[in-house]
């Protein structure tokens, strides 16, 4: 059947809104707290996000997405411009080779497979931002980021199944496929 | 089976091509800027004062309701707090007050000492209090966000204080926002004094809330619970600005814990000390 002009400009919207609901965590992220300890424990939200659309829905998100998500990243967060381009393109090359064993398995699966990739991830992050300075980063407070990232990783995966059972599983096509 | 011939690319190899080419470039846009970046290109930054410039309200908007969650947290950790204040208040005043009268006779003193040696005092500071919008201070980056309506009397290097201790400078204007890159920053470096021994340093940032003391001399060794403060070295911070404490003095690492806690901070001051530092006139040139 044929779309109308309308129900293709609605579902082309629908497309941006995994880019748009990571921008949107990404941005509350930043936001100060005044809690002791809130901005060393701040979790990189753009990494879970980034991982769990590429995973299960790379259609929806795709490198242009990503490019942009990491220039605002960079820009929020006062890193060299390009830093986390190049994290972001690491997790999405890692998770498009090795997204394969973990997809269809177990959800602790998915979880333990997005420990691995966020761990190197940071340590290139850690990496190059050391190379740039010349200077290490702390080890320990990129672990402890890498410790908030991975636990926030559950909330996430629920807030972003709901995002796409809620505006982005199509049954209609189901239903022909079927 | 008879194979058919295949006289042009597949569709489907040419996507697969142009799929591998735009991760490629993906990747080359991104070391690109990030050599760009060092490089200090003058366009690289107009341009990331650009989405700064948008996203900055847009985060502005999600800090409100973040207010009022520190609203009540703030409410509850004062309330203990006035109690133990107060009472250390009313020992400070006693020794205020015997002070009070002491200095008197030498600001007194001060005024004739400088009339004698025609002494021109420095021009008054001038600050703006800002309002922190978003913080990072993760292993990766320090720096605040702040938003300030009026933003025509700030310029990129002016100092930034909480209370009356040193916490960064401007590093960035876009609108109505800064961004300050904060003293626990990875990039950043100041010139200091320890003030007991009056000897120079390099405080260095680490990204972590301590602070690295490099370059102190065997002769004036820094101890533990001696004070920093700015040694006005190179321009950009006046002297006398106090930074933080040495809190472990090994003999090849010498931290200092700074006295403003980036958690807490909620406003912060601007201050003009009326003085053109290198990165005033460079951004001027600009």
């Amino acid at each position: 059947m044929k779309e109308s002009f309308r129900e293709m400009t609605v579902n082309y919207l629908k497309t941006l809104i995994p880019f748009f609901s990571t921008l949107l965590l990404v941005l509350i992220c930043f936001v100060p707290t005044h809690i002791p300890l809130s901005h060393f424990l701040r979790p990189d939200v753009g990494l879970a996000c980034v991982y769990f659309w590429v995973l299960y829905h790379r259609d929806v998100f795709g490198l242009a997405a990503l490019a942009l998500l990491g220039i605002i990243v960079d820009t929020l967060s006062g890193t060299p411009l390009g830093v986390h381009i190049a994290v972001f393109v690491f997790v999405y090359l890692m998770t498009i080779y090795f997204g394969n064993l973990v997809n269809t398995k177990p959800f602790i699966v998915s979880w333990t497979g997005f420990a691995c990739v966020c761990l190197m991830a940071l340590f290139i992050k850690g990496g190059i931002l050391s190379l740039y300075h010349s200077k290490t980063v702390p080890i320990l407070y990129v672990l402890m980021t890498y410790l908030a990232t991975v636990l926030i990783y559950p909330l996430i995966t629920k807030f972003n199944i709901f995002l796409y059972d809620k505006y982005l599983f199509d049954d209609e096509a189901i239903y022909e496929q079927g | 089976m008879k194979r058919r011939r295949v006289l042009f690319i597949q569709l489907s190899q040419f996507r697969i091509f142009l799929r591998k080419f735009a991760v490629s470039a993906v990747v080359f846009v991104a070391l690109g800027l990030i050599v760009l970046g060092k490089s200090g290109n003058a366009y690289l930054n107009a341009f990331q004062s650009g989405v700064s410039r948008v996203l900055n309200p847009v985060i502005r908007v999600f800090e409100l309701p973040g207010d009022g969650v520190y609203f009540l947290y703030a409410k509850v950790s004062d309330i203990v707090r006035v109690y133990q204040e107060n009472k250390s208040l009313k020992e400070e005043k006693k020794i205020w007050q015997s002070d009070k009268s002491r200095l008197q006779a030498l600001r007194l003193e001060n005024r004739l000492l400088a009339e004698m040696l025609h002494y021109t005092p420095p021009k008054e500071a001038e600050f703006i209090t800002a309002k922190v919008i978003s913080v990072e201070g993760d292993g990766f980056s320090h720096s605040l966000t702040v938003f300030i309506p009026d933003m025509k009397d700030v310029k990129k290097g002016q100092v930034v204080l909480h209370e009356a201790n040193l916490i960064g400078r401007i590093d960035d204007i876009n609108g109505a926002y800064a961004r300050v890159l904060l003293i626990t920053d990875i990039s950043s470096k100041i010139p200091v004094l320890i003030e007991r021994t009056n000897a120079k340093a390099i405080l260095s940032g680490n990204n972590t809330d301590m602070l690295n003391l490099l370059y102190t001399t065997s002769e004036n060794a820094p101890v533990v619970g001696d004070k920093i403060v700015t040694s006005g070295v190179g321009g950009i911070f006046p002297s006398g600005l106090d930074i933080g404490r040495i809190v472990s003095a090994d003999t090849h690492e010498i931290k200092v814990k700074a006295f403003a806690n980036i958690e807490s901070i909620e406003y912060v001051y601007i201050v003009d000390y009326g003085f053109e530092t290198p990165l005033l006139l460079e951004e001027e040139k600009h």
